[in-house]
């Protein structure tokens, strides 16, 4: 019995992992080559889950908090927008602008949330609704072109380290390392799980728990800005509609990367399997090109509610051995 | 022990809006010294542990605390923490997904180059949990640990933070005997360095074995502050619940001793709950008798009902209606099975506070006023207006929205909702709790009137005096078994009292 509980255990914690394993070999099998040759193939797979991967780290880092973020989506659009703006004063100048936007509506989601006590999901909705207004009001409702000059923000968007590793995988890897190291050996970091654990609890601790929360919601919005900073160097413009629906594929990345949805539990790098996850599966179906391409969300949503179910079921298991536990023991006096 | 008082709490009155909770309340505390403090419901008890941690403030110009030598008055929880004041609480202010070491030291871990020294905090974590008597691998999850471990875990969390004075508020109403005694320990050695407790609990047995002194609280009033030596068990319980032997007997239920040989409508064998809070209780209901079931409060009434009813589990323990064995997985199968419940929480698990009379009187009985699945709103107003008549429910008409109602007769719209069923056994967990005296009168008279109907009742009451007017028997319960048993005339607070404080199961 002890061995099965070790299985399922591995399973719930490496749902995502595996799932990349299997959509590997799905994928291996049904278009050998063209699905393994990395340059043409698996390295755009790596860039699109990367951009998708960097917006994440924040939302997850909300999940961590038991909180959510629906407005990342909206507020790299804005923030691609501002950097569009700034492109031609240089690569610090677009990232500067970019950030700036992000960090500002990740701070007005954390006040909104810690100060005044309102529902992150309702709070974050708001500021959804505002920052896509403003990204569509910059530049009425058009898009920004980036200056010429802005080889830079060009290079940050679709650049390659030694013709291998786009950018924007390697700012996703180091984003990954910094805030495993933050949450691990920091008190703030710590204080995350707490507060997710018990929010009363880590109050009582002496956790600073409104600033820890405002903090982590800045922390989201900076990482949403910094999306849209790539995103105008790889299609070289700000874009104000882009980004719609990604907080909602976020969240299923979070899910399936072993983050629970109640907070306090999970890795930041899980998110980094279930980006990859996702982004096989469009890869496989794009491959294909005969499948609607919807049969993408049939799959990821039923990947979602899997990955659900298997967390509901060994954290139930879990009680129910513990409360076995404590009659037997009790019944033993 | 030294005599050197810790804490000095004088004159403290706290009053919330309509009720004064604290009457110049004095209480102290000496340095190593484990003091309990008892009272029954809504004696003051927690309302008096919260202003000491911080949580409650008490009245303005009311009274003075002196803790340690200084003039306190705590504005958070935190404050009373760093001043040395630690709860320990009921329900366990920990983080459940963290480790045992960050649980101790989470704000003060031990650091290296600026970032957390995770072996280092492993060791100060089992040093500390061994200076308590504790062998544990502390870089397990909390959640994984027995309650026991993890109150043992808020211990060395708050000596870490320099505790003088500990806090346990029912600390051991969720552990078994040999966790009781494992914290126990763990206070006898924190005593040795000086290190006072106070001691809230409901169990007598536990008072003994560790207070030194013990202070009575009664209806927000100090009673008396005595060494436990001086304070036999029923003087103890006499004090709390603050009767002496003389009770008035007024208007009492008439014995019928032809209901004692009445056919056994439901029969309970040896219910046993997996959290201790019952530990085999036996019981028989006859048709058409009010059965008692006194005790004090955490003795097992309210979880007894709730096992009958299906809402909660037993974990061994057989139930039977009209000789049949019945095990209820849930309150829809029971009431199928003709059983009622009040509980006693009105507002919380009674009423839906936002809906007409009408809707909270008939809910069970939907499928009788609805046809097709629509509600037959004539149907369900008739039967309503009857109910408003015979139990005489003051109400504007049957659609006004219950949360209008007096509590009073919240109650009786609930006991009718219940009627209505046509049950065979009603359960009634406290029916007169937060009503006036006026209606508390009615409702004893209408349960009289039920029983006569030959329904019959289970009547929890912390009120003595109800129990002795109105039942045909009475059932004492003590830490979840049942220790006496009186019927007739034999039924009066005192051999109620009496049966608590012998406590021998029966």
């Amino acid at each position: 019995m002890n061995k099965k509980l070790n299985v399922s255990d591995f399973i719930k914690r490496n749902t995502a992992f595996l799932a990349v394993i299997l959509m590997m070999i799905v994928g291996a099998s049904l278009y050998g080559n063209t699905f393994i040759n990395y340059k043409r193939n698996l390295l755009n797979v790596l860039l699109s889950a990367s951009m998708l991967g960097i917006m994440g780290t924040g939302v997850n880092m909300c999940f961590l908090i038991g909180a959510r973020d629906l407005s990342v989506g909206a507020v790299a659009a804005a923030a691609s927008m501002f950097s569009a703006f700034a492109s031609p004063y240089g690569l610090a100048a677009s990232l500067a602008a970019g950030l700036v936007c992000g960090g500002l509506f990740g701070l007005l989601n954390g006040i909104v949330v810690a100060k005044f006590k309102v529902q992150p999901f309702i709070a974050t909705l708001g500021t959804q609704l505002a920052a896509r207004g403003v990204a569509l009001l910059v530049n009425n409702e058009l898009s920004k072109e980036i200056a010429d000059t802005a080889l830079a923000l060009k290079n940050m968007g679709n650049g390659n380290i030694f013709g291998l590793i786009p950018v924007p995988a390697v700012i996703f890897i180091v984003l990954l390392v910094v805030l495993t190291l933050v949450l691990g050996y920091t008190h703030f970091g710590r204080s995350v799980y707490a507060i997710g654990g018990n929010e009363e609890a880590a109050a009582m601790m002496g956790v600073q728990v409104d600033k820890v929360k405002t903090l982590v919601f800045v922390l989201s919005g900076l990482t949403s800005g910094l999306t849209g900073v790539i995103l105008s160097g790889h299609i070289n413009a700000g874009q104000p509609t882009s980004f719609v629906g990604w907080e909602m594929t976020i969240m299923a990345a979070i899910v399936i990367g072993g983050t629970s949805t109640t907070g306090g539990v999970g890795k930041i790098t899980g998110i980094f399997f279930g980006v990859i996850f996702l982004q096989l599966i469009t890869n496989i179906i794009n491959l294909n090109g005969s499948i609607s391409p919807y049969w993408k969300d049939v799959i990821t949503g039923a990947i979602l509610l899997g990955a659900v179910l298997i967390q509901r079921f060994t954290e139930r298991r879990g009680e129910l051995a513990a409360l076995r536990v404590n009659v037997e023991g009790g019944a033993a006096k | 022990m030294s005599n050197e008082i810790l804490l000095e709490m004088k004159n403290i009155s706290k009053t919330f809006p309509g009720v004064r909770a604290l009457k110049n309340v004095s209480f102290s505390v000496r340095r190593g010294e484990v003091m309990g403090l008892m009272g029954e419901n809504g004696a003051g008890k927690s309302t008096l542990i919260k202003i000491l941690t911080g949580y409650y403030h008490r009245d303005a110009n009311s009274g003075e605390e002196i803790f340690d030598g200084r003039n306190i008055n705590p504005k958070s929880t935190l404050e009373a923490q760093r001043m040395g004041i630690s709860p320990i609480f009921q329900e366990l202010n920990l983080a459940p997904n963290l480790t045992i070491a960050e649980n101790i030291f989470l704000g003060n871990a031990p650091k290296k180059h600026g970032a957390i020294d995770w072996k280092a905090m492993r060791e100060k974590a089992k040093e500390a949990m061994r200076e308590l008597g504790v062998d544990v691998d502390v870089s397990g999850l909390l959640s994984r640990q027995p309650t026991a471990i993890q109150q043992m875990v808020s211990v060395a969390r708050a000596l870490s933070i320099n505790a003088k004075l500990l806090i346990m508020d029912e600390a051991t109403s969720s552990l078994d005997n040999a966790e009781v005694d494992i914290l126990f320990n763990a206070v006898r050695r924190l005593k040795e360095k000086g290190i006072a407790t106070i001691f809230v609990t409901h169990k007598m047995d536990e008072i003994y074995k560790i207070c030194d002194r013990v202070t009575i609280l009664k209806d927000g009033e100090f009673v008396t502050c005595q060494p436990i030596e001086e304070m036999p068990k029923l003087k103890l319980i006499s004090l709390m619940l603050g009767r002496d032997a003389s009770t008035l007997i007024n208007k009492r239920k008439a014995y019928d001793p032809a209901k004692e040989n009445a056919e056994v409508l439901c029969e309970v064998k040896e219910i046993r709950t997996g959290t201790h809070r019952l530990n085999g209780i036996n019981l028989k209901i006859r048709k058409g008798e009010v059965l008692g079931l006194a005790g004090l409060l955490g003795s097992g009434r309210t979880e007894t009902a709730k096992v009958i009813f299906g809402d909660d589990q037993m974990y061994v323990g057989e139930v039977f209606m009209r000789q049949q064995a019945v095990h209820f997985k849930s309150p829809e199968q029971a009431i199928k099975s003709g059983l009622a419940f009040c509980s006693e929480d009105r507002k919380g698990e009674g009423i839906f506070p936002n809906m007409s009379v009408a809707d909270n009187l008939t809910m069970p009985i939907m499928d009788r006023v609805s046809r097709f699945g629509m509600v037959n709103r004539r149907k369900q107003n008739e039967i309503t207006r009857d109910y408003i008549q015979k139990m005489s429910i003051k109400t504007p008409s049957e659609n006004t929205k219950i949360k209008d109602l007096s509590g009073g007769n919240q109650q009786k719209v609930i006991l009718s909702r219940w009627l209505a069923t046509k049950p065979d056994l009603v359960i009634l967990d406290e029916p007169t709790r937060g009503i006036d005296v006026g209606a508390k009168g009615e409702i004893e008279d209408l349960i009289r009137e039920i029983s006569e109907q030959g329904i019959s009742v289970l009547y929890i009451s912390s009120e003595m005096d109800e129990l002795v007017r109105g039942c045909d028997r009475v059932a004492v319960l003590r830490d979840g078994r049942v220790v006496g048993e009186l019927t007739g005339e034999d039924i009066s607070s005192d051999n109620i009292m009496k049966a608590i404080a012998m406590g021998e199961a029966v």
